[in-house]
């Protein structure tokens, strides 16, 4: 298979070489951040979408809503390490199913989040007392985010199992 | 564990992340108990021991998450001679 320009020039980038030098050890703790990122996310906005949903009503939303920048700080770490991934072995990505997926289902949640802050949902969320039942638009949201963030970790999972053969 | 019994068990990672995941179920069992005792705002010892029970327990997912990513790294049931498969 032909080298396309792309992954040229990604493999012709000082940080790509980095990454394949010290890739025995790199590689598996980028992994392990990874892991510690996607359960932090999933712990902090999956949580604060189940309250949406109406699960824990005891606990007012915005003390949940708190945990929000953690989760924010997982999604960082959680690209930045993927895209240590992605620069080390480029193929191994950009031609997978499970990959394009899960890219696919990120953008969504990335939308979602969109509809969420840039609507006045998240105002009316702030205006409810304590116990009282999310509206429907909250709770769609939530639903779309709690199931999309699923959809991108089950991707990830499966990334191995699509895995193309190392072309380069 | 039952699929790949020996791969699992001959690696050491994967005795200390059971470990891991009972010394958690035990240290959220505590949380909940020392929560209880102590409500909002009540003996300050009450609630330090909460607090160390809570960062303990965190402690404790980190490490047991990390052991659960080096399980692949780890494993030594090839040593044994039986072939690796998949």
């Amino acid at each position: 298979m032909e080298i396309e320009p792309w992954e040229a020039f990604i493999r012709s980038m000082a940080l790509h070489k980095l990454i394949r030098t010290y890739e025995p050890w790199l590689w598996p703790l980028c992994e392990t951040l990874h892991y510690l990122g996607l359960s932090l996310l999933l712990g902090t906005i999956g949580l604060f979408d189940l309250r949406v949903l109406g699960l824990a009503r005891g606990i007012p939303f915005q003390i949940i809503h708190r945990l929000i920048p953690w989760g924010i700080g997982a999604y960082v770490l959680n690209v930045m390490t993927g895209s240590v991934f992605f620069l080390g072995h480029p193929d191994q990505y950009f031609y997978n199913n499970a990959f394009r997926f899960k890219l696919l289902f990120m953008a969504v949640a990335g939308l979602n989040v969109v509809a969420f802050y840039g609507t006045s949902a998240f105002r009316e969320l702030a205006t409810l007392k304590d116990g009282m039942e999310a509206p429907l638009r909250a709770k769609i949201i939530a639903g779309t985010s709690l199931a999309m963030w699923v959809s991108v970790l089950v991707c990830g999972r499966l990334l191995t199992f699509f895995r193309p053969p190392f072309f380069h | 564990m039952i699929a790949y019994p020996t791969k699992a068990l001959t690696n050491p990672v994967f005795y200390f992340k059971v470990c891991m995941i009972a010394l958690a179920a035990w240290l959220l069992h505590r949380t909940g108990v020392a929560a209880m005792r102590a409500p909002e705002g009540e003996q300050e010892a009450e609630v330090a021991n909460t607090k160390l029970l809570a960062v303990a327990s965190l402690a404790c997912w980190i490490a047991l998450i990390t052991a659960g990513r080096l399980l692949a790294y780890t494993r030594r049931w090839e040593m044994l001679g039986i072939p690796s498969v998949g």
